[in-house]
């Protein structure tokens, strides 16, 4: 099976054995019948990518609201309202979550957003007073996420794609990056700012960088961010 | 109170590599769950297998939240690259395509032992060499 699909399948147990199942097309489906003899096909109801909305529900933090476009934000909060696409970050998952909790704490300037997903970190920053701020992401799907919640939220980001890890950086006040370990890493000695919110990682990971001090951890289940500053 | 179960889902699939196209897209989106979530979650786990095989359970709450424990490679797979072979053989029987020495199907059975239904190291190898019997792999024990 996995040399018919490198790219993975999946197992379900029946009484009787267990049923490997292909996500394929139909020259998939014929790549099975001619290794096995015997395949079933069947259709993956439409609406698979969407069909986590209906279970997505708005969280708080601080002085902050985060939900979709069609939840009603509560009464005397900073509305963030984002509608994540096929991008990262709903406002739901832990590294967010401490991400925003360690930024409403900071005093307010420029920022740079790496990494930036649906923009749900930059549209927050500027909420809370943080400008001008610049998100960045390597992929073209968030950036047109983070440029049409930016509009959606009445809000000025100046959004580019970039590689951050093989491209230069513009210099911030304030640098986030919630991204995978290796990325923060590799970025880590590129950033010019005098603090350093990253995230992304897991509480047994530790990231270092020469010239900084770490001032803050917090962490979520499992997950941790940090703030780090210049000595 | 413990949240209610909706699903298991197991998949196999690249470590550290995770992404919205199938399988892990349609298999985990007709359920209800957050693709981006889950697949951010698990490239952080298994960053650093880089591409190997990785079995994975997923379960799937009722309101759509999902927790996932990921296992060791199929033995198929380490058998595989122990010998530094792209697949097994079509035909075990007569056609062979490497062969294990003892070493190596310990290191495998150790690698193994915790997911196999095995007594010890010395059962889980005679299970390891069975699959690479099966693949047309010899093995010395």
């Amino acid at each position: 099976m996995i040399e018919l699909f490198p790219e993975g399948f999946e197992e379900i147990e029946h009484a009787d054995g267990v049923e490997l199942v292909a996500y394929t097309d139909a020259s998939g489906e014929e790549r099975l019948w001619h290794a096995f003899g015997a395949a079933r096909g069947a259709e993956v109801a439409e609406g698979w990518e969407d069909a986590w909305r209906s279970f997505h529900r708005p969280v708080r933090v601080g002085r902050l609201w985060i939900g979709p476009p069609w939840e009603e934000p509560d009464a005397g909060v900073l509305a963030v309202v984002v509608d994540p696409g096929r991008a990262f970050g709903t406002g739901s998952h832990p590294t967010t979550r401490l991400c925003l909790e360690l930024l409403d704490g900071l005093p307010t300037g420029s920022v740079l957003d790496v990494g930036c997903g649906s923009g749900v970190l930059s549209i927050a920053a500027a909420k809370l007073g943080f400008g001008p701020v610049t998100a960045v992401d390597v992929e073209q799907a968030a950036v047109e996420a983070t440029r049409a919640n930016a509009e959606a939220n009445g809000v000025e980001i100046d959004v580019l794609r970039l590689d951050a890890v093989t491209e230069a950086l513009p210099p911030a006040d304030l640098v986030i990056a919630n991204i995978a370990l290796e990325a923060v890493e590799a970025l880590g000695p590129k950033v010019d700012a005098p603090r350093f919110v990253t995230s992304g990682y897991l509480q047994s990971d530790e990231p270092r960088f020469p010239g900084r001090r770490r001032v803050e951890r917090r962490r979520a289940e499992g997950w941790a961010a940090d703030l780090f500053e210049r000595i | 109170m413990a949240k209610k179960v909706l699903t298991l889902i197991k998949l196999q699939i690249p470590g550290g590599q995770a992404n919205p196209a199938p399988p892990v897209g349609p298999a985990l989106g007709q359920h209800g769950v957050n693709i981006m979530e889950f697949c951010k979650a698990f490239n952080a786990q298994t960053a650093q297998e880089n591409g190997r095989i990785i079995p994975v359970e997923i379960t799937v709450y009722e309101d759509r939240s999902f927790a996932f424990i990921t296992k060791t490679p199929p033995a198929a797979v380490l058998i595989k690259e122990a010998l530094r072979i792209e697949k097994g053989s079509a035909e075990p029987n007569r056609n062979k395509v490497g062969r294990l020495s003892r070493n190596q199907v310990r290191q495998i059975a150790e690698t193994k032992l915790q997911d196999l239904n095995a007594r010890d190291v010395d059962h889980a190898m005679l299970v390891i060499a069975g699959t690479a019997r099966s693949m047309g792999v010899e093995v010395d024990l």
